[in-house]
């Protein structure tokens, strides 16, 4: 991307909390959302030149396969303007952000509307758990036990034997992100957890337990986007979006190592400028896999970087100050799009409690799906207060 | 029979190399793909033939499974290897105890009979020699 490019800013954010609602529907949850971030940026459903809207399972646990989002607009009013439905597993959101970008920086669009919305609580959790087993390829991932969780497991076993991580680390990433999680008002879970409570939790593919996994979960975010500078602006610095490499053509370098390298190159910054992360803790020890993947510590250095702290509120990079995926909840299509809002909410000074002091520069980090042997997809956007 | 996956597993006879992983062997450099490809990564070669590899594999990492999914009943093991072919993958391995199974462990492909019309595949350790 240029820097010819026109800017891009946060104009609003808004959320419906994530949690269980067997009362609401997809519309619902979205529409209050998609009001909220109006509300913040001060426009009219009017002023909306064009809308992405991501989810990944209505069609799988509602019947709504197609034009999802033009069934969020309409009733609030939002039409005859492109709606671009976007399904990119977990990173639905992110994905649907990405494309905004693109629409407003190319000069076409002055105001987009980015929105994420997941309904997982259909009375069936068998059926939620086939869909979510649906965000790997299906023809080489079914019959052969294979879920998420198991998945995970083994990236996690990869990472502690190559950075000499006990289960230790594993539990102090869990009660440090839920401790930030019982201040953020979105959150599923607003409690704090002990290192004994993680360990008491039930094993589900060793090495992770219960509370080390984000939740089923139902919610929805919302960010408006444009290119006219808003009052406490936060400019787009960067966003990359990179699908899964073939790693025997395109070496061993990972995908989300690949995602952070662009964003950096984008945004002329390194790793060393980030103040704060926002990264896809879908399983809590994920996050100890990105600490090095993103560049926050060097190969062999994350140990020590959970040894100092570096990664909690007051360390030297706080990692999921909102809580990560692990304490607020994942309603899939929704989390790339919250996660975008909670990072803005830390680039105003307006995260209250788990605010980090003096953030001017924020990394969101979001993954979706499974591709062989990475995340099929990851994307990368870097704040900035304007 | 019918096979749990019929788009990952070959049974004896139903390609060269069977039984094993569905693979394609690329005619032009001789790479294997799995999943089987249309296109060889390495060389761009249109050539591919259908493969079984993963005879035998080497144990990379491991995970004993206690949440039952996708017709498997917990405790079970999921297995990441690489074939001796080269491409990793992961797969069940058989048992519900994993002590002894470590890095590096050799493990060979079988086919498994589920039920009476089924027929699925997992890995187990290769028997001493």
């Amino acid at each position: 991307m240029s820097e010819h490019n026109r800017p891009v800013y946060v104009a609003g954010i808004g959320f419906h909390r994530f949690g269980r609602f067997a009362e609401k529907t997809l519309k619902q949850m979205a529409g209050e959302a998609i009001l909220g971030a109006l509300d913040d940026a001060g426009i009219g459903v009017r002023d909306i030149d064009i809308a992405f809207c991501a989810n990944a399972y209505a069609g799988l646990l509602t019947g709504q396969e197609s034009i999802r989002g033009e069934t969020w607009l309409r009733p609030l009013g939002i039409a005859g303007i492109p709606i671009i439905n976007t399904e990119n597993a977990c990173a639905s959101g992110s994905t649907a952000a990405h494309l905004a970008i693109m629409a407003l920086r190319g000069g076409d669009y002055e105001t987009a509307l980015v929105v994420g919305a997941e309904k997982m609580f259909v009375g069936d959790t068998d059926r939620t758990i086939r869909a979510l087993a649906s965000s790997a390829d299906v023809e080489v991932m079914g019959g052969v036990g294979l879920q998420f969780a198991a998945v995970d497991a083994i990236r996690v076993k990869e990472v502690m034997q190559e950075e000499e991580l006990g289960e230790d680390a594993l539990e102090w990433v869990t009660v440090k992100s839920h401790a930030n999680g019982v201040h953020n008002p979105i959150a599923q879970y607003q409690k704090a957890l002990t290192a004994e409570q993680v360990r008491q939790s039930r094993m589900i593919s060793e090495p992770i337990r219960l509370f080390m996994c984000s939740a089923i979960s139902d919610g929805a975010a919302a960010i408006v986007l444009t290119t006219r500078k808003p009052s406490r602006a936060v400019r787009i610095a960067a966003s990359a979006l990179v699908s899964s490499p073939i790693r025997e053509r395109d070496g061993e370098t990972s995908i989300v190592k690949r995602a952070a390298e662009r964003a950096y190159a984008q945004a002329g910054l390194g790793p060393e400028e980030i103040d704060f992360a926002e990264v896809h803790d879908a399983v809590s020890p994920a996050e100890l896999i990105y600490y090095r993947e993103l560049g926050f510590c060097p190969p062999g250095g994350v140990a020590q970087f959970v040894r100092d702290g570096a990664a909690a509120i007051g360390g030297r990079l706080p990692v999921n100050p909102s809580g990560g995926i692990n304490s607020r909840g994942h309603p899939v299509g929704a989390t790339g799009v919250a996660q975008l809002a909670d990072a803005t909410k830390q680039l105003r000074g307006d995260a209250g409690p788990i605010q980090v002091e003096g953030a001017r520069t924020g990394l969101v980090h979001n993954a979706g799906g499974w591709m062989v042997r990475d995340p099929a997809v990851n994307c990368v956007h870097i704040l900035q207060a304007a | 029979m019918q096979k749990t996956n019929p788009h990952l597993f070959y049974l004896q006879g139903e390609a060269q190399g069977a039984p094993g992983l569905r693979a394609t062997h690329c005619e032009s450099c001789g790479a294997y793909s799995m999943p089987a490809a249309l296109v060889c990564p390495r060389c761009e070669g249109r050539r591919l033939a259908p493969v079984g590899i993963g005879e035998r594999a080497t144990l990379l990492h491991h995970t004993v499974v206690l949440h039952g999914a996708d017709g498997f009943e917990a405790p079970y093991i999921v297995g990441f290897v690489r074939t001796e072919e080269g491409p990793t993958a992961f797969v069940p391995i058989l048992g519900k105890d994993d002590a002894g199974l470590e890095r590096g462990s050799r493990l060979q492909f079988r086919t498994i009979p589920i039920g009476e019309d089924r027929i699925g595949f997992a890995y187990e350790r290769e028997a001493a020699a």
